[in-house]
């Protein structure tokens, strides 16, 4: 499974965080990769529609883009802060900690 | 000079605001009664910020004088859970929090700037209660306004400290409900560049204005305080040098530009809001250097001015909104006052082009 990363967006536009990250789950222990195994699961990622629900107020939020491969399947979803699912935000923090540039 | 009867009604509003600012105690008097007379709730809110500009010292020490402050600070305790927990309320006094105690006295710096200055109570002008969430998520590098309420990160301590350090950024975050209310300014390419210099700007003013630095003293930076020790860098952004706060080899170099020579056109950060926003930052900085004194009684009025004028439309471009400003110093201080050929001045300079007609737009 691969999955790469965009933030966009935040108080700031700084290039250096710009640049996508990516995370292979060939690259991560067995207890992580099951982990993002099941990250990836409990919140259907495949499933998921293309742009998540979000508010349409507000300044500065961060918008995240994520595409996930597995196998045959791909699928890109964006969502923006502050994400109301719990388990996409899980499956976004994780990405966070154990993706690199 | 004297004002007699017939007087009073023949000056123009800016010759009575120039008297209300410096003219004697009986010429302010008089002044500020007859703009009392103008029904405009514009004029009125000018008046309320001129009567309290003259006792800001005094007024510095009880920011809530008119009970018009509300505050609440929630502290999310490292999750991201919305809004979390209610530690500090409007008149309590400072916890064991420094993320908190940052909040709670920033927002009442911004919330002074605006009601003292501009006669605004609070982001919707009617007293709305000022909410923020300190300590979200973990390492969480950012800060942001969601549509309800201020939401602070702390920082990795590895690029960023806790957002909460710098008041501008609070009093930035506080200016996108400001904007929010009055405008709609369309969160992508030039309306969005200008919702965020907009945010910028009144959250440099809320910095100068905590502080009383006049222009010349002000340092211009926003975010000045959170990056680390680690990265080469003063601030986010300068309005004073658009392009010139970090140079890192991590982060890269800051990408604002001054002038639409250097217009930089992408998909990314909503068509570079953030980035393109460094435009109308610098001629703000323009303005107010060129007027001198504290940026707030001119240059922030005619920029609060514009921010509240019906004809900012939300998808308004930096030309609409040059002219506004232009049309909004030019009613208040009048077409031969250095204050209107300021502003033309500082658009000029950084190669925005001002349409002579409304319907140029």
């Amino acid at each position: 499974m691969r999955i790469q990363m965009r933030t966009e967006g935040g108080f700031a536009y700084i290039p250096g965080l710009s640049r996508p990250t990516i995370l292979d789950s060939a690259t991560l222990s067995p207890q992580e990769s099951d982990e993002i195994q099941h990250l990836v699961s409990a919140v259907h990622f495949f499933d998921l529609p293309t742009l998540q629900e979000q508010t349409v107020h507000g300044g500065d939020q961060r918008t995240y883009k994520i595409t996930i491969e597995d196998g045959v399947r791909s699928h890109s979803i964006q969502v923006t802060d502050p994400v109301k699912d719990p388990q996409l935000q899980a499956l976004l923090t994780f990405v966070q900690q154990h993706a690199s540039m | 000079m004297k004002l007699t009867t017939v007087q009073r009604y023949i000056l123009p509003p800016h010759m009575l605001t120039a008297l209300a600012q410096h003219g004697s105690p009986e010429q302010r008097a008089i002044a500020l009664h007859m703009l009392g007379h103008d029904h405009s709730i514009r004029t009125v809110r000018m008046v309320q910020g001129l009567q309290v500009n003259h006792h800001h010292l005094s007024v510095q020490a009880s920011i809530n004088a008119e009970g018009a402050l509300h505050r609440v600070i929630y502290d999310d305790h490292g999750t991201m859970d919305l809004p979390g927990e209610c530690v500090r309320v409007e008149g309590q006094h400072a916890i064991g929090d420094v993320a908190a105690n940052e909040a709670y006295d920033a927002l009442g710096w911004t919330h002074a700037l605006y009601l003292q200055v501009y006669g605004r109570n609070s982001i919707n002008d009617a007293g709305q209660p000022l909410d923020a969430s300190v300590h979200y998520g973990t390492q969480y590098n950012n800060a942001f306004w969601d549509g309800e309420r201020m939401i602070f990160g702390d920082g990795d301590n590895q690029l960023f400290n806790r957002f909460t350090c710098a008041i501008d950024v609070i009093g930035h975050e506080l200016t996108h409900g400001v904007t929010e209310d009055e405008s709609h300014l369309a969160y992508v390419g030039q309306s969005g560049s200008l919702n965020e210099s907009i945010s910028d700007v009144f959250g440099s003013l809320v910095k100068q204005y905590s502080h009383q630095q006049t222009a010349e003293q002000a340092d211009w930076l926003i975010g000045h305080g959170l990056f680390t020790d680690k990265i080469q860098g003063e601030a986010l952004r300068s309005l004073k040098a658009p392009g010139t706060a970090y140079d890192d080899p991590l982060l890269g170099r800051d990408p604002q530009p001054a002038h639409m020579d250097h217009y930089m056109h992408t998909v990314e950060d909503n068509g570079g809001v953030h980035i393109n926003s460094g435009i109308p930052n610098h001629v703000f900085y323009l303005v107010a250097t060129r007027i001198g004194g504290f940026a707030w009684e001119k240059a922030g009025r005619i920029w609060y001015e514009t921010l509240r004028d019906p004809g900012l439309r939300p998808t308004a471009n930096f030309r609409m909104f040059a002219r506004l400003t232009m049309a909004n110093a030019e009613r208040m201080f009048g077409s031969n006052s250095r204050e209107l050929a300021a502003v033309h001045e500082a658009w000029t300079q950084v190669g925005v082009q001002i349409p002579a007609f409304a319907k140029e737009y």
